[in-house]
């Protein structure tokens, strides 16, 4: 039986988020008191050697190396950036952080930004999440009233809808006051990033866990979960599980573990088809596959990607070609239109699921797909669009049968 | 203050006051920013929650990313749409309700979803749908 283990989401039920007194009793900003005691390169080294604090956001990039990068680089002003722009489908677990415990992100960012040497930050929360944005600024100010955030302004910034802003860049340009679209890296953000100026961008959940590293000690934290993905990670249920629920565990914990002791196994009585693991832009996995542990790089052995850590459930009654053709639909309405391969592609793609879907596709449905999906993946400019086609691949190799058969029947019917 | 330099929030409280992002609102942040109105109608035409047209007295936002749609908004849309007499993205001819699409909203635990009126619906199924309708009457 899984054990949840509640280090970012420490605080989870114990403090009302509404009260920083309630996070200062619980050893709240004493992370920031010790940071500010220790020479910024020190901080930055602890991450990234001891720690491997690797992204939350989904990349798994090694926050020290981000941090390191920025902290190097020369200017007169630096910013830090929190990624709370969530929307990848069947993610929920940045709301979850933030509804409960806005401070610990606050006090990652304030440690992030002496570490790197930023004066001014911002939170970028998602247009969806407006309640939070209030939250959030009131955490903020009652910071800033406590003296806990001297030489360090943040601001929230609401988004307004548009998926395509999590990716950084864009997200930069949206808070310039630009549309959301992707820029070309290099330079990276750490290099010339808001305004030109050396940015860190970090997702709320590794900010999150940036006050416990400091406070408990990176070797401390480097001993949890799986080696080389060490920690915690939050994960959302979503779909065909009896809980749709969340839960943190360590990074060592097997898919199955958290579907069948946190999720409760299935809700009817349809046995598991296929998981989607981190987002709608991420491939299915099937049954045989339950036993990988969650970490980043054995997801991604498996076939996978552990991407946000939404865990989205189907059971044997659904048809991937639905659930494909919803996919695709979401592409075609997110990708930005910077670049042709993507703004075309998707609209193509979900144009052809839509056909299968609705009964007018063919088997050369089938391989324009994948050559279109291939296009995509090798022409498009940004991570939205060379995504976009994975799942749908993924359903025609693993499930090729659902597409096949509506297909059949189709051309059946035709007779 | 850099909180004066960000024209999202500025589109954002303009929404807020005049229901959508008007002409009127577009040249004047632009002349406080100093920057072409152009400019700022190109961010404004980006995001899917700033309205470049007046919308409905009543929105409602329905999702339909993968859990929900596996969870049925496809007959909650149906519902909506046939009762309304529109389709998705359309606004009735009393100027009463908008029926649009909102991105995943991150409740995909109560899936499916509706915001109605920014007040987040959970577990919404096609026979609530009416009752939702009459209380916007």
């Amino acid at each position: 039986m899984v054990q949840e283990m509640r280090i970012v989401l420490r605080n989870v039920g114990k403090i009302n988020p509404e009260v920083i007194d309630d996070y200062l009793r619980e050893g709240g900003y004493q992370a920031l008191t010790k940071a500010k005691a220790m020479e910024p390169a020190a901080i930055i080294t602890e991450l990234e050697r001891s720690g491997r604090l690797r992204g939350r956001g989904g990349a798994g990039f090694n926050t020290g190396f981000k941090w390191r990068s920025a902290f190097h680089t020369q200017a007169d002003q630096k910013y830090i950036i929190c990624n709370a722009d969530e929307g990848e489908p069947g993610t929920y677990k940045d709301r979850i952080i933030l509804e409960h415990d806005p401070h610990t992100v606050i006090e990652g960012m304030a440690i992030a930004a002496y570490a790197i040497g930023a004066t001014e930050g911002f939170i970028y929360c998602r247009a969806e999440y407006s309640e939070i944005s209030s939250l959030l600024e009131h955490a903020v100010k009652q910071a800033e009233e406590k003296g806990l955030l001297a030489g360090l302004k943040l601001h929230v910034v609401c988004g307004a809808g548009a998926y395509v802003c999590g990716e950084e860049t864009a997200l930069i340009e949206s808070i310039e006051g630009k549309r959301g679209e992707p820029r070309l890296k290099p330079p990276y953000p750490t290099v010339s990033g808001l305004w030109g100026k050396p940015t860190v961008v970090n997702n709320v959940e590794t900010f999150a866990a940036v006050p416990v590293i400091l406070d408990k000690g990176a070797g401390w934290f480097s001993r949890l979960g799986a080696e080389k993905y060490p920690g915690t990670k939050i994960f959302c249920l979503s779909g065909d599980v009896k809980n749709r629920t969340w839960c943190e565990v360590p990074t060592d914990t097997s898919l199955r573990a958290i579907i069948e002791d946190i999720g409760g196994g299935m809700r009817g009585s349809e046995p598991l088809k296929a998981v989607q693991v981190g987002g709608s832009s991420c491939p299915f996995l099937t049954p045989d596959k339950l036993d990988t542990s969650v970490d980043f790089d054995s997801m991604s052995v498996a076939g996978a990607a552990l991407g946000s850590g939404s865990i989205f459930v189907m059971d044997a009654s659904r048809s991937m070609v639905d659930v494909t053709y919803s996919i695709t639909r979401f592409f075609q309405h997110e990708s930005c239109g910077k670049c042709l391969p993507c703004r075309e592609g998707t609209m193509r793609l979900a144009a052809l699921a839509e056909g299968i879907a609705g009964g007018t596709g063919s088997r050369k449905d089938l391989e324009t797909i994948r050559e279109l999906g291939t296009f995509m993946n090798q022409a498009s400019f940004c991570p939205l669009g060379q995504s976009a086609a994975v799942p749908v691949f993924s359903a025609l190799a693993q499930f090729e049968e659902d597409f096949r058969q509506r297909i059949m029947e189709e051309e059946g019917e035709c007779k | 203050m850099t909180e004066n330099k960000i024209l999202l929030t500025r589109l954002h409280k303009a929404q807020e006051r005049d229901g959508y992002v008007t002409q009127a609102a577009i040249d004047e942040i632009a002349g406080q920013l100093g920057v072409p109105a152009a400019e700022v109608y190109q961010t404004v035409s980006f995001y899917s929650m700033l309205y470049l047209k007046p919308q409905g007295k009543h929105l409602i936002q329905i999702c339909e990313s993968a859990p929900c749609h596996i969870a049925g908004a496809q007959a909650v849309i149906a519902a909506m749409e046939s009762q309304l007499g529109i389709r998705m993205g359309e606004t009735t001819g009393d100027s009463h309700i908008t029926l649009q699409y909102i991105q995943c909203c991150g409740q995909c635990q109560d899936a499916p979803v509706l915001v109605v009126d920014g007040e987040l619906m959970k577990c919404v199924e096609a026979g609530q749908v009416a009752e939702i309708l009459e209380r916007l009457k």
